[in-house]
């Protein structure tokens, strides 16, 4: 220090002379020699009854989930009974929700509203818009997160995961894909914001960015009531009586396959182009079996993903609830701001085969997948004036069975609508949720935008080709 | 800027043919650039008048010293240029030459100082190329065509060539990288079987003429219980004597990392359905790695514990 | 679960009153931070510590950023930093990046390193490098009930006098040991014990010539540098950040002079 500032820049000149007959392999060398100082340590202070550090039990576990007859299987069958639980599980705390927040709590605001007459508007917007968004959002959201994510986590904690990893990594490989990336869509089902976040436990760059820009084909938590719904109003009622719920859950399980395939297919695109230069290894360690802290991991798993990921729905779907009731509710020359866009994107929509109300939702509910229905069954109201279907005053209201086939025919719907729905409800762009989280993990705006709009094109394209098709056959 | 490249991919043809010792002439920089045969004379007699070269009469061109320290400042470029790209980028090793014709024509001097000093200033590229020193300093060639060497010869190969591409992406296929030790098991008129660090493979003739070997380092020979860990069969062990050349950059680090390190015992741990990837059991942890990696651990078959 | 105001503990014979203060992380006086292999249950050593739930993975690499917590041992505050569990600390990659930059200059005035008795070869390998960094090193040697479950017997004293740092046997899980792990926090990061870490040196003796050449230059510029050697070695490695600190000067912060002034919040 005292010698001043020329002094570092001699250290620096005279490393880099001597940087020129640095011994070849000195790295390799040096670490070589840490694990074998560690290896002398160790012999010296370790006494180990056993050889090996992995009980009977475990290997015998290890050879039964990983093995080519029992570890695929076992696979799906955990998987499946996940689901299940998941499906099963939150249509009860679902409905209870519901009739809290919306049934009963929306009417008794409004009385509190009318109490301290608060003007129609700043009621409408705070209520019929923010409030009624945001309570759409917890009660479909929050039960099946709560019940997803804690079993995801236990899973994690036993050590299953990695295992699951190692089994399908082979299919991943060969789309330049890393094996982990089977968990990080499987946490997209439930989330793709949380599947996003997942992919921290991918160590290398370009099998990292891989797996977030696809994870949106995994077809999340908030689109599987639009796809059952569709599914079943439209795919369903096609067939006799009987076959109805298969058709329809055919219906549904084709479009998560698709998203499969969409998955594997956009990997191997983007490995072989635009990604192919990024840095990559592989690694993969296989942990002891460690048995799950349940209580700590319901916890935990509530705190990390279910209410992270709820906060930021949350956060996302109040302004969505606000622009709902806005663009229903301001009028412009005759016309509501909705009804002049649904008019505007009409050719649009019809061109691949939705129509303008569809594309009007789906510019509402960047914020949040699970408001697409809701705004459709809103908009469609609004075009058609069958006002008699549903309550009809507010932003979002539930309707089923013949009055919402009936509505939806009266909005010009056909099959082929339906189907294109289903498809881009699929592949379009992510919720903002997922466009800003992915933002924040990849730090690079460049990435955000092929993640944004790489579905989106494949979407519009595979849903255009559809309706050409379709008009082709039909016409 | 057209200009400058057409002039440095011929000073670098001169250069070329001078290191190898052979003539420089306006057929050979056609042939070597793929242009009619007048654009060559063209170019040269530019070259001559900007006094990068002289014409030696029959045809023949060389090299002034003012030519040659250019030449080397552009080998130089493409050869950092194409270490940078092996270590730090997940490019496949048949794209790198490519970028790197690409790039040596546009990276300023203080650029390929900056790449020099961050790679630390190697003296090797991938494919066993010397790279210049900053000063233009350059070592004498000394290596042979491998189909001229006798069966039976050993010694390391010294020099991959890349140039034309078709043989060359057949040689990265096969693994085959500077710095491994091979032993000639038969030479047929151009083609060649040999052993190169535990793996047999055979040289077609187009192949073999890229591959360059030198003599092995006083002292060193060839290891002939050398393996591969996925040669390691289920119930076996392997330890671990090192790792090829072919594995460089992250990779190397992480596998160095993870304890595959010379002396490291090995076993297999869990075989996933499709056999890739494996599991083994590392230093007290079961680390699952990938065929192509395992490819790249030298192993010594049969170890036992430490 | 909670530890507030715990009396004392049967292992170091000091009482202890140790309080997690979760994530008031104001006004702390001194920084103690936490390395670690993958899966050595650093997490739960860092819950342990803080009372905080972190989300505990059984996965390798879960922590990337940075999470931090605090406590409080009698009237002390020490802030917790949870470096992200890595394999190595001589990588370019995100997480050795960040875990090496820390350690070095985050100047932490502990650092815990998390090791799983199981598996104690692969985790002394990264213990071997932090000692390189820092000498203000604590062991926790985590999970030995899992070890003693496999027949696994640590001789955790003479661990100790291997490495130079103490050496404090734990099962994060359940608390056990927690009450030691702090004590000998304490006793670092007050100076009441002082450290001598091993060091291990390149087994190339020409190398070793050199990094001992630069060594001494960077010890005639900066008198009190600890790890000159370390320094030296990564400069000879070719590691820009340490180069760039070089440059900048930086390096003058790292020196850790007899009359520097612990306690004082940054």
């Amino acid at each position: 220090m005292s010698s001043g500032t020329e002094q570092p820049s001699g250290l620096l000149a005279e490393v880099d002379r001597m940087r020129w007959a640095m011994p070849p392999q000195a790295h390799d060398r040096w670490v070589e020699h840490l694990y074998a100082e560690a290896a002398g340590i160790a012999e010296h202070r370790v006494a180990a009854a056993g050889a090996s550090t992995r009980r009977a039990w475990e290997r015998r576990l290890d050879r039964w989930l990983t093995s080519r007859a029992t570890g695929v299987p076992a696979m799906l069958l955990i998987f499946a009974g996940v689901l299940w639980l998941t499906i099963v599980g939150a249509n009860y705390p679902s409905s209870f929700l519901a009739a809290n927040l919306i049934d009963r709590g929306l009417p008794f605001l409004k009385g509190l509203a009318d109490a301290v007459s608060l003007p129609w508007w700043l009621s409408g917007v705070l209520l019929d818009g923010m409030y009624l968004t945001t309570a759409w959002v917890v009660s479909v959201m929050l039960p099946p997160m709560a019940i997803f994510f804690p079993l995801f986590t236990i899973l994690e904690d036993f050590g299953y995961l990695p295992r699951v990893a190692f089994v399908l990594d082979n299919s991943f490989r060969k789309v330049g894909a890393h094996g982990k990336q089977a968990l990080t869509m499987c946490m997209g089902f439930g989330c793709n914001a949380a599947g996003v976040i997942a992919t921290r436990v991918i160590d290398s760059p370009r099998e990292r960015l891989i797996a977030i820009i696809t994870n949106n084909f995994a077809l999340c938590n908030g689109r599987w009531p639009t796809q059952i719904l569709i599914a079943t109003v439209f795919f369903g009622a096609l067939m006799p009586g009987p076959l109805q719920g298969l058709t329809a859950t055919a219906a549904v399980l084709t479009i998560a396959v698709l998203g499969v395939a969409l998955m594997f297919g956009t990997s191997a695109f983007l490995s072989r182009t635009v990604l192919k230069g990024v840095a990559s290894t592989f690694s993969l360690e296989l942990p002891p079996y460690r048995p799950p802290a349940i209580l700590r991991t319901l916890y935990t798993s509530l705190i990390d993903r279910t209410v992270f990921v709820l906060w930021r729905a949350v956060l996302f779907a109040m302004p969505a609830g606000l622009a709902i009731w806005l663009i229903s509710n301001i009028h412009v020359a005759g016309q509501s701001v909705a009804a002049w866009m649904i008019a505007g994107l009409d050719p649009v929509g019809l061109l691949i085969g939705l129509n303008g109300v569809i594309l009007v939702a789906y510019i509402v509910a960047i914020p949040a997948n699970e408001i697409v229905i809701p705004t459709i069954l809103m908009l469609t109201v609004l075009t058609t004036g069958m006002t008699e279907v549903g309550s009809g005053a507010g932003v979002i209201f539930e309707t089923q069975g013949a009055p919402l086939s009936a509505l939806l025919h009266a909005g010009g719907w056909t099959t082929l609508t339906a189907a294109c729905l289903m498809l881009f409800s699929l592949i379009h762009n992510p919720c903002s949720t997922t466009i800003y989280t992915i933002y924040k993990e990849t730090g690079s705006v460049r990435w955000t935008v092929w993640a944004t709009l790489l579905p989106i094109g494949i979407g519009v394209v595979l849903c255009a080709a559809v309706a050409a098709g379709w008009h082709l056959l039909a016409g | 800027m057209l200009d400058r490249i057409a002039t440095e991919d011929a000073l670098k043809h001169c250069h070329e043919c001078e290191y190898r010792g052979r003539p420089a002439t306006a057929e050979s920089l056609a042939g070597a650039m793929g242009t009619p045969l007048d654009d060559a004379s063209a170019l040269l007699a530019r070259l001559v008048e900007r006094s990068f070269l002289t014409a030696q009469g029959q045809g023949l061109y060389a090299l002034t010293d003012e030519g040659r320290v250019y030449a080397r400042r552009v080998v130089r470029a493409h050869r950092l240029y194409e270490t940078a790209l092996a270590r730090d980028t997940g490019f496949p090793e048949s794209d790198w030459h490519a970028r790197a014709e690409r790039k040596e024509h546009v990276l300023t001097d203080d650029e390929v100082e900056h790449l020099s000093q961050r790679l630390g200033h190697p003296r090797w590229d991938p494919h066993g190329d010397p790279i210049p020193t900053s000063e233009g300093d350059l070592p004498d060639l000394h290596g042979l065509e491998i189909s001229g060497c006798p069966e039976g010869w050993t010694g390391r190969i010294t020099h991959v060539e890349d140039e034309p591409n078709a043989p060359y992406e057949r040689i990265t296929r096969l693994g085959l990288v500077a710095g491994m030790r091979v032993r000639i098991l038969s030479v047929d008129g151009g083609r060649c079987r040999i052993s190169a660090d535990g793996r047999v493979m055979t040289l077609d003739a187009a192949m073999a003429a890229q591959v360059h070997v030198g003599e092995l380092a006083p002292g060193e020979s060839i290891d002939d219980g050398l393996a591969r860990l996925s040669d390691l069969a289920e119930g076996g062990s392997a330890r671990v004597v090192g790792l090829g050349p072919g594995c460089r950059g992250a990779e190397r680090n992480r596998l160095l990392d993870l304890g595959v390190v010379p002396g490291s015992v090995i076993e297999i741990d869990l075989v996933s359905p499709s056999g890739n990837p494996t599991a083994y059991r590392i230093r007290g942890a079961s680390i699952a790695l990938r065929r192509e990696q395992a490819d790249h651990v030298y192993v010594h078959l049969g170890g036992t514990a430490p | 679960m909670s530890k507030s105001a715990q009396p004392g503990c049967a292992n170091c014979g000091a009482s202890l009153a140790h309080e997690q203060t979760g994530l008031s992380v104001q006004g702390w006086n001194y920084v103690v931070a936490l390395a670690g292999n993958p899966n050595t249950g650093k997490s739960t050593v860092f819950n342990a510590l803080t009372g905080l739930r972190q989300h505990t993975g059984n996965w390798p690499g879960k922590t990337i950023s940075r999470a931090e917590g605090g406590f409080r041992i009698g009237n002390d505050r020490y802030k917790l930093v949870d470096l992200p569990g890595t394999y190595s600390l001589l990588s370019a990659s995100p997480d050795e990046e960040v875990a090496r930059s820390f350690l070095l200059f985050g100047r932490p005035d502990v650092t815990v390193i998390v090791a799983d008795a199981t598996r104690l070869e692969r985790n002394l390998n990264l213990a071997l490098q932090v000692l390189q960094i820092t000498s203000r090193v604590v062991v926790c040697l985590n999970l030995v009930d899992e070890a003693r479950a496999h027949g696994i017997d640590v001789d955790t004293t003479g661990l100790a006098r291997d490495l130079g740092v103490p050496v404090i046997p734990t099962v994060a899980r359940d608390g056990e040991g927690i009450d030691a792990l702090l004590a000998a926090i304490r006793d670092v990061a007050t100076g009441s014990l002082v450290c001598s870490p091993r060091r291990v040196r390149h087994p190339n003796p020409a190398l070793r010539a050199a990094i001992d050449r630069i060594a001494g230059h960077l010890r005639k510029d900066y008198p009190h540098l600890q790890q000159a050697e370390w320094i030296a070695q990564r400069l000879l490695a070719g590691d820009t950040r340490i180069r760039q600190a070089v440059e900048s000067g930086e390096l003058a912060e790292l020196v850790d002079s007899p009359l520097r002034e612990t306690g004082v919040p940054a």
